[in-house]
């Protein structure tokens, strides 16, 4: 019973958070999450990376 | 904020570097014990060379070894990034990595010495079982420190990926090692019969679920986007993929118990949950190969981006294979044959070492205060001798699974077994040879990627200057 309920409360909560993401939020909501990792060595950072050219 | 912070690459340089060295180790075990399946007397009859110790051996070096070592790396890197902030911690951070690197000592040598706690994946005796719970509570810290610590509102799904894999595998650990010693290498399991046969394979799937899967699709969804310069396709269905997979992983264990002692709808149960595990394992695979949609030509010219999106590929080839197979009519024919050790290796190889390599060879540069690897040539090498290396041996193993699986079930009229064993075991030989090839290109690999780090090494500045932490674009 106690778990059929937990089970039941689980999907709920799942059904929420994919309501949650997909119809409440818009897609530009995500826009700073997703870039992230593509802001963490900005070109101008006084990042040693760039005195050195590798031949590749 | 403290504007003079610099990150702490120097544990993800530790463990890069030792990541390469443990893969090495690993699959040159794994090639050993193929070959000795071909040729049984290489063991010289000396009882640490022998196959049932060095299996597990393998085992333990490629998945917590080569694959721990790899995820603590790309862990640290990432959640420094995207956090904006230094590990929490440097002196817990210097703990994990020695004290991992003890624990993949202490197996080496207890493995081949025959001293083990015969559970499948967590081998290890009890003191160095505590030793890997010490490291792990470690990691949690400097982990969840840094994430605690960061600059920014968001924790970036790569995060939540990586979280949700250590607090896992901290539960799963603890919970399967429970343990009563009788020495300092012997120990009983508290659980028994059935019990300890589901607690087992709950341990023994979710390592593969929350190690080998929710942990590189952490590294994925920092690294895949990273190297194809621009976001993830679709930060929604990340998040859906990552809720999705949590609810669902940790019930697909019994699939690896058909037909056996544990209760029929236990066995159904795990069935069930394991089919309905293909909608998040594709929904992710999707996710992070359409990040290059628009993009595709980079896939001509970069071997790195190449690793990645064939790794992805083996991840949904795998993750479909994987809840074929545990159907249980399927699963019939499949279990105990090649066919298994076939599909953990399109795992293994496919998807977790492919996407390992990928995230390294973009880690390393960056660590090591450089703008590219010595050569992208040899990564281009290294990339056809991982693919092909992969393919040959998963080829050979579905030949071979699937011709055991039928012989093994082919009756005669009056119900007596057709082949005997032997006949059997005769006939799968070629694909030994065969596999074994596919093992030893996919090693060669590793060689050349060893080769390409050296050389890399020697191009870059005697005393890498810290990188500092960036300040947020919008905190």
């Amino acid at each position: 019973m106690t778990s059929g309920i937990i089970t039941a409360f689980a999907m709920l909560a799942f059904l929420g958070i994919a309501i949650w993401v997909f119809i409440f939020k818009k897609k530009e909501d995500f826009d700073e999450q997703a870039h992230l990792p593509l802001e963490d060595d900005l070109p101008h950072a006084p990042s040693k990376t760039e005195r050195k050219e590798t031949s590749s | 904020m403290n504007q003079t912070a610099t990150y702490n690459d120097k544990v993800v340089r530790q463990f890069a570097v030792m990541t390469v060295v443990w893969g090495i180790v690993g699959m040159l075990v794994g090639v050993f014990i193929a070959a000795q399946l071909i040729w049984p007397e290489m063991s010289l009859n000396i009882s640490w060379l022998s196959y049932g110790r060095l299996r597990p051996l393998h085992t333990n070096a490629v998945i917590f070894a080569f694959g721990g070592c790899a995820l603590f790396a790309t862990s640290y890197y990432a959640v420094q990034r995207t956090c904006h902030a230094r590990l929490f911690s440097d002196k817990l951070a210097a703990f994990t990595f020695w004290g991992w690197q003890a624990v993949i000592v202490g197996a080496a040598i207890t493995l081949p010495m025959g001293f083990t706690m015969g559970r499948e994946y967590a081998e290890l005796i009890w003191p160095l079982a505590i030793l890997v719970a010490l490291v792990w509570v470690a990691y949690a810290v400097v982990f969840f420190g840094t994430i605690v610590k960061r600059q920014v509102k968001h924790i970036y799904v790569a995060n939540w990926f990586y979280g949700s894999f250590i607090l896992t595998v901290a539960v799963l650990h603890i919970v399967n090692n429970l343990a009563i010693p009788t020495s300092l290498t012997h120990s009983y399991p508290i659980y028994s019969g059935t019990v300890d046969a589901m607690v087992q394979w709950w341990y023994g799937h979710n390592a593969v679920g929350f190690f080998l899967t929710a942990g590189f699709l952490g590294m994925m969804y920092y690294f895949v986007p990273k190297q194809a310069g621009r976001p993830v396709y679709s930060y929604r269905l990340s998040i859906v993929h990552f809720w999705s997979l949590i609810a669902i992983y940790m019930w697909a264990g019994p699939h690896h118990l058909h037909y056996t002692a544990l209760p029929d709808w236990v066995q159904s149960l795990g069935m069930v949950f394991s089919l309905i595990l293909l909608a998040p394992s594709w929904g992710g695979m999707i996710n992070g190969i359409m990040t290059l949609s628009g993009a595709w030509h980079k896939l001509r010219t970069d071997p790195i981006l190449r690793f990645m999106i064939v790794a992805l590929s083996f991840y949904g080839m795998s993750t479909f294979e994987g809840p074929m197979m545990s159907i249980k009519t399927v699963n019939a024919l499949s279990h105990y044959t090649d066919w298994t050790i076939g599909h953990v290796h399109s795992g293994a190889l496919g998807w977790v070492a492919m996407i390992s390599i990928g995230a390294l060879y973009v880690l390393f540069p960056k660590v090591l205060g450089l703008q590219a690897m010595y050569s992208t040539r040899l990564i281009e090498w290294h990339f056809w001798t991982s693919t092909i290396g992969t393919v040959l041996y998963i080829v050979a193993m579905w030949i071979s699974g699937v011709m055991q699986g039928l012989m093994w079930r082919t009756f005669n009229d009056d119900g007596t077994l057709t082949y005997t064993f032997i006949e059997v075991l005769k006939l799968t030989e070629p694909f030994y040879l065969l596999r074994l090839m596919g093992g030893m290109i996919f090693l060669s690999g590793m060689f050349i990627m060893a080769y390409n780090l050296y050389r890399t090494w020697q191009t870059a500045p005697s005393k890498v200057a810290a990188v500092p932490v960036i300040q947020p674009a919008h905190a």
